[in-house]
Formats: structure tokens, sequence, C-alpha cells
């Protein structure tokens, strides 16, 4: 075989060099298990490998120092570096700038990171949980509407409680878009529409599966949710962040529907215990009433009505007997203040000399007065009594002397009572309207004719037209 | 005037049952207090013998708003897929 002339001839370093550089374009992420560590000081050399190939690579010490993770062997890990070719073997490996630990290994480690920057902005905190209402008229369930979550919680909660109404909004749980369209259903039914209380539920998943319940779009959605929100994730034993936002954690959707409405049983329970403190409230309430009762009841003043008086009148009679001493001392000193008078009117003409007799006297009388009066005011309750009750009697018995002249008055106005008088009234067989004029009637009609007392059935022999039929 | 929810009729109850055990209640008003929760007590009752929990779907967007019967799709297999 000939080569052509024109064609260049190269050292095996050029093509290895050659190959090197074009490989140095490829910057790139590659997802792999380490194996095959051998760490050196300065480096460090390994395999990424996956079930179809293997990548030898290498990574400095620098790159090392500052990588996510460390290098163990078995470890799967994302790695981005360049490719190039050693050339002095011809050996194409990857000269690795950053390692991360992949799939399980990162999200947990992404969930951690999240958990601890979350816990500081106090999103997790136990007093920002609110109570559950205790019977829900409306309750809103976010999640897939295939699957067994939506089934378990419908399923759970029409047969515990049946006086509720359950709205269910379908979302992806998983996968591309799930956080949107829960992030997006909690704002909806929290704007326009309503519940008591919502529920997130899916069935139980890998870590990857639950990434939307560890987003952090998702857990400041249920934070912002003036409706209180519970979940319901999975059989997975491990709590998702959005668990730890939620108001109430269930640990499947079953135990969601159970934490959300009571059962009808202790709804019945609490009924008859209702029943019992609303008879119990009221017996306590009439019994009050009944001590209360007796304890008045049991009071001198009602066992002797006197004695709802007497204290009144103990003061009237004190105060009573304080005016009359004080006018009687009252008049006493005037009329020694007369006597004083006295002696100096007797100087004065003859009718004034008398004076201090005059004033006397006057004295005497105003005080008979005033123990006549202070004898009726403190005077028998029961005579007084007698008193209202006769003048009571005579108020009736006058207003009854009314009624029976209005009665009677009433009794004159009725037209039976004219009939009492003498008159009677005819009217035509079998009518009750009274003739009131002859030609109403013609000679041989049969008319009837009411009396004070009975009716005659009488014949018309015969009439006479006119005014007035006297 | 709408019916009451079963839920306001708890409330009520639970409002009648704490009123009633107050010391200054007027005998008339407890005699009424009480007449009302036992009537909510058997209203309560009637509905939880009664009543069906009503299922819906939500569809459709923030403005425009439509709930839609929900049925549970036919049993597939007891144990159903996960999601």
């Amino acid at each position: 075989m000939r080569r052509n002339e024109e064609e260049r001839v190269y050292s095996v370093g050029e093509v290895n060099r050659m190959a090197d550089s074009l490989l140095q374009e490829l910057v790139i992420w590659v997802e792999g298990e380490i194996s095959n560590l051998r760490p050196y000081p300065q480096y460090a050399f390994f395999s990424l490998s996956d079930e179809e190939a293997v990548l030898p690579c290498i990574m400095f010490r620098e790159a090392m120092d500052g990588a996510a993770c460390e290098l163990r062997e078995g470890v799967g890990v994302l790695a981005r570096g360049r490719l190039g070719v050693y050339v002095k073997r011809g050996q194409y490996r990857m000269n690795v700038y950053e390692v991360q630990e992949a799939g399980e290994g990162r999200l947990r480690r992404e969930f951690l990171r999240l958990l601890r920057q979350l816990s500081r902005e106090g999103l997790f905190d136990e007093r920002l949980k609110r109570p559950l209402p205790p019977f829900p008229d409306q309750v809103g369930l976010i999640t897939s509407l295939e699957g067994a979550a939506v089934r378990d919680v419908v399923t759970n909660l029409t047969r515990r409680f049946p006086c509720c109404r359950l709205v269910i909004r379908g979302v992806r749980v998983q996968g591309e878009g799930a956080v949107e369209d829960i992030t997006s259903a909690i704002r909806l039914f929290n704007e326009a529409y309503p519940v008591d209380i919502l529920i997130l539920a899916r069935g139980g998943g890998s870590l990857e599966d639950l990434q939307p319940f560890n987003s952090e779009e998702v857990v400041r959605a249920i934070r912002a949710s003036s409706i209180p929100v519970v979940t319901g994730v999975g059989h997975e034993p491990d709590l998702t962040l959005a668990d730890l936002a939620a108001d109430y954690r269930a640990s499947t959707p079953t135990g969601a529907a159970e934490a959300v409405v009571p059962s009808s049983g202790e709804v019945m329970a609490l009924l008859r215990s209702r029943e019992a403190s609303l008879s119990a409230g009221l017996r306590r309430r009439l019994q009050n009433l009944e001590r209360e009762f007796h304890l008045l009841a049991g009071r001198r003043s009602f066992t002797d009505p006197r004695l709802i008086l007497d204290q009144p009148r103990q003061r009237l009679a004190d105060a009573e007997v304080g005016m009359v001493a004080s006018m009687g001392k009252f008049l006493e000193r005037e009329s020694a203040r007369a006597g004083d008078y006295a002696k100096l009117l007797a100087r004065y003409p003859r009718e004034y000399r008398d004076l201090p007799g005059r004033i006397r006297r006057e004295a005497g009388r105003l005080l008979t007065a005033f123990g006549a009066w202070w004898r009726w005011r403190s005077g028998d309750v029961d005579a007084r009594q007698r008193d209202l009750k006769a003048a009571a009697q005579s108020l009736l018995s006058g207003q009854e002397g009314r009624l029976r002249l209005a009665a009677s008055r009433l009794e004159a106005l009725s037209p039976l009572a004219v009939l009492s008088r003498g008159y009677a009234i005819a009217s035509r067989r079998g009518e009750r309207r009274p003739l009131l004029d002859s030609s109403e009637v013609e000679a041989g009609e049969e008319i009837d004719v009411r009396l004070h007392r009975g009716k005659l059935f009488c014949e018309v022999k015969g009439k006479e037209e006119g005014e007035g039929g006297e | 005037m709408a019916e009451r929810t079963f839920r306001q009729i708890m409330e009520r109850l639970e409002i009648i049952a704490t009123t009633l055990e107050k010391e200054d209640l007027e005998l008339e008003e407890g005699l009424r207090l009480f007449e009302e929760g036992v009537n909510l007590v058997r209203e309560a009752r009637r509905r939880l013998a009664e009543a069906s929990a009503k299922v819906e779907k939500l569809l459709g967007s923030m403005e425009d708003l439509v709930t839609e019967e929900f049925l549970l799709e036919a049993e597939e297999g007891e144990e159903g897929r996960e999601t």
C-alpha cells in the first residue's frame, strides 16, 4: 500500500497532542461511581463507571481541597471536568475540577441544607402550627387524581364523616411541573375557593420522587396558606420538608383523612356528652334558683311580712320622737323667754300682758297635734292595711256599679230589649228582615211575629197603606 | 336563611353549653337555650345519620373555576398503584 506524497506523516507524540487538544474543548458533567481509587499527596487517580463503561480520571490536590464531597470508593458522584489525553501513554482521561454526590446523596445533602436554612428562618416553628377545625364543612385535597392516595383519602373521609364536602384539585405530584402545580393549587384554594382545611397527599416514593415535597417553594406556599394544611405523604418513614411546614403531619393519606375529620362515632359520643352537659347546666341553674329561693323564703321578712316595714318604720319613729322632743324644747324655751318678756311687757298695754299665757296654750295645742300625727304615722300596720283594703273595695264597688250601669245601657240598645217593653217584630215567613211597610206583604200571605217571649205564626187578613202604622 | 352547616351547629352547641354553666343566667334564658341545644343535638344526629359526603373535583383556573362530581375509578386490584 503506497502512501500519498501529499499526506503528512505525524509523530506519535503529535497524534496524541492533537487528540488532547480536540478533546480539551469538552468541559462536561458526568455521573458515575468512583472505583479503582488511588490517592497520592498531590493528586488522585480513579475511574468513573456505570453499567456500560469506565472513564479514567485524575483530580489534582487543589480541586480535591475545594470539593463538595470526599472521594470514596463506590460512591456515586457528579463530576465536572475537561477531557484530555495523557500524551506519554496515549491514555484518554478526564481532569476532574469538582465532584458532588449524585442521586440520593445529592438530594439528601440539598434536603439538609434547606432544612437548616428554613429552620433558621423559623418556617418549621411549632408556634406557627394552627389548630385544625374540629368539624370542617369543606375539605380541600391536593393530590394526583390517579393512584392510591386520592382513593385512600376519599374513602376514609367519606366513611368517617358524612357531613362535609371534599373538593379535590388534581396535580402532578412528582417530576416536572409538580412544584408549580402544588404551589398554585394551594394559592388557588386560598384565593378563589376557601375551604376549612387542606390536605396535601401523595403515595410513598423514593427521595427523588418526593423532591417537590422537599422544595423550598412548596414549604413557603404551605406557610403562606391562610387555610391550615395537613400533609399525608406516602409510607416513607422519612419526613419531607412539607411535613415539617404543615400545621399537622400525618404519615399516610389515610392518616391525613383521619386527622381532618372526626368519625361519626366520635361525633355521636360528643353529642351525647353535650346533651348531658345541657341537662346538667339547666339542672344546676334550677338548683341554684331553688337554693336562692329557700334562702329568701327563709328570711323573717317573708315569714312575717310586717317586718318588711319594720326597719323604715323604726327610723321614722326615731325621727319623729326627735322632732317632737325638739319641738317641745323649742316651745319650752320660747315660753321661758316669754316669761322674761312678760316682765318687760308688763309695762305695755293689757292685750300684750297675756302674751306668755297665749304662747303656752298655743304650745300645748301644737304638742297635742304632733302627738296625734305621730301616733298615726307609727300606727298599727294591720290597721292601715284594713284602711287600704276598705278603700280598694269602695273603689272596686264603684267600678262594679259603673260596669252594671254600662251593661244595662248596652242591653237597652239591643232590639230584644225593645221587645221586652211590649214591641213586636214582624217578618215574612222564613225571613229575618223585619217588615217596615204594609205594602211589602199581600193579604193572605203568612208572616211571623216575634214577641218578647216566643213567636206567632200569622196570616195577613187585610192591610192599610200609609205613613206610620199608628 | 341558609341552613346551618354541621360546623355551625357544633359551634353553637358549644356556646350554649358554656353559657348554661354561667351563674348569672336568667331562668327563662336558660330554658330557651336548653331547648335550642336539645334541638341542635337532634339535628346533628339526624344529619350524621342521613347525610352522605359530597366529593367533587375542582377544575379550571383561578378566574374560571368549576366543580364536577368526582367518582373513584373502579378498583384495580385491592392494592392499587402507587402514584
